[in-house]
């Protein structure tokens, strides 16, 4: 069972790569924020931050602090800049949206800081062992970026099917809305796992149900991730076919 | 929040044809573009144009106005003065199109 979950970890850290790259590059092409930020948040937050963050318990106690600190540092700031695209690209004038990215942005930055504290006061944690509220505060703020950019998405979409009915929207794009929604809600499916683990001071590397549904939730979060920013051209095909047979 | 330039011109235009006051006028077309998926904020002149098409004159013949097309065709007379520079470009159906390599 660890090497499923060794496996889909490994596979959603490349492809988070894969796709971080490619929109960073795209953003040197277009000069545009969106890419950025979401290239940014899936290289620091899933392509640099899981990795440390898997490979602090296993450096030596030496090492394993600053790791930590680094991790937790690079994860929360690519969350962060999950609230700030979420806010940018579907409510950019909307203060509530502003207001809330920037709560969002605020309650990652003091996590990410009082875990610094905590490691510096008493060295590396065990996070199988964190108190209840420390779970919360580090993993509440990403169920809730993720949970708004899920429904933002899924609204969106909503309404993209509309606009394709009336020939005003592509299938592709109305499609990829979807794509990305699920892709949010499944994130939230894992977090939600991982922090029930925690707050039930459980080993997540060691309980074989939480590894199933991690492993299950990571590679179909790789799926959607690649199928959103990385389509092959037979699914886009598909997709096409199937919009013009039930607009036929 | 502002509307956009294209949902302002056609209200206008609504309004100034006499079959309905303001509010109604504003609110016959915010119920046409919602059926359409598309927001007053960001709704383009040319994407009002199909909503003049296909959905409008429904709405308006719902509410008793007599001959709908005639309206709806001299509102889309009224978007073509309207300057399509001042639409908002970044819509998350632009970013979402760029990101996925459309």
């Amino acid at each position: 069972m660890q090497g499923i979950a060794a496996t889909a970890i490994g596979l959603l850290v490349v492809a988070s790569i894969a796709v971080g790259v490619r929109l960073l590059v795209l953003h040197r092409r277009t000069g545009a924020a969106p890419e950025l930020l979401l290239g940014a948040m899936l290289l620091l937050a899933v392509g640099v931050g899981y990795p440390l963050m898997i490979a602090t318990p296993r450096v030596s106690p030496a090492w394993a602090g600053t790791l930590q600190v680094i991790s937790t540092l690079t994860v929360n700031t690519g969350f962060s800049l999950l609230f700030v695209f979420t806010w940018r690209v579907f409510q950019p004038q909307a203060a509530w949206a502003r207001a809330l990215a920037a709560a969002g942005v605020l309650t990652m930055l003091v996590s990410a800081v009082q875990r610094g504290i905590q490691v510096t006061t008493h060295g590396a944690l065990d996070l199988n062992n964190e108190p209840l509220s420390a779970v919360v505060l580090q993993g509440g703020p990403v169920i809730v970026a993720y949970g708004w950019t899920a429904w933002e998405s899924l609204r969106y979409h909503g309404m993209m099917r509309r606009r394709a009915r009336l020939g005003l929207a592509d299938a592709v794009v109305c499609n990829r809305f979807l794509l990305w929604g699920m892709m949010a809600l499944v994130v939230n499916a894992g977090v939600l796992v991982n922090l029930v683990a925690f707050a039930k001071h459980m080993n997540t590397l060691d309980t074989p149900w939480i590894l199933l549904l991690s492993s299950t939730t990571g590679l179909t979060q790789v799926v959607l991730l690649v199928l959103t920013f990385l389509p092959p051209r037979s699914y886009l095909d598909w997709v096409r076919a199937r919009a013009a047979a039930q607009g036929a | 929040m502002a509307e956009s330039a294209a949902f302002e011109a056609a209200c206008t235009c609504l309004e100034s044809s006499g079959v309905l006051d303001r509010l109604a006028a504003r609110g016959t077309i915010r119920i046409a573009l919602k059926q359409a998926g598309l927001e007053p904020k960001a709704v383009t002149a040319r994407q009002l144009g199909v909503v003049l098409e296909k959905l409008l004159p429904a709405e308006l013949a719902s509410r008793g106005i007599p001959s709908p097309e005639q309206v709806c065709a001299r509102i889309g007379k009224a978007l073509e003065s309207v300057d399509a520079a001042g639409a908002r470009a970044d819509t998350p159906e632009a970013i979402f199109a760029r990101l996925g390599g459309s």
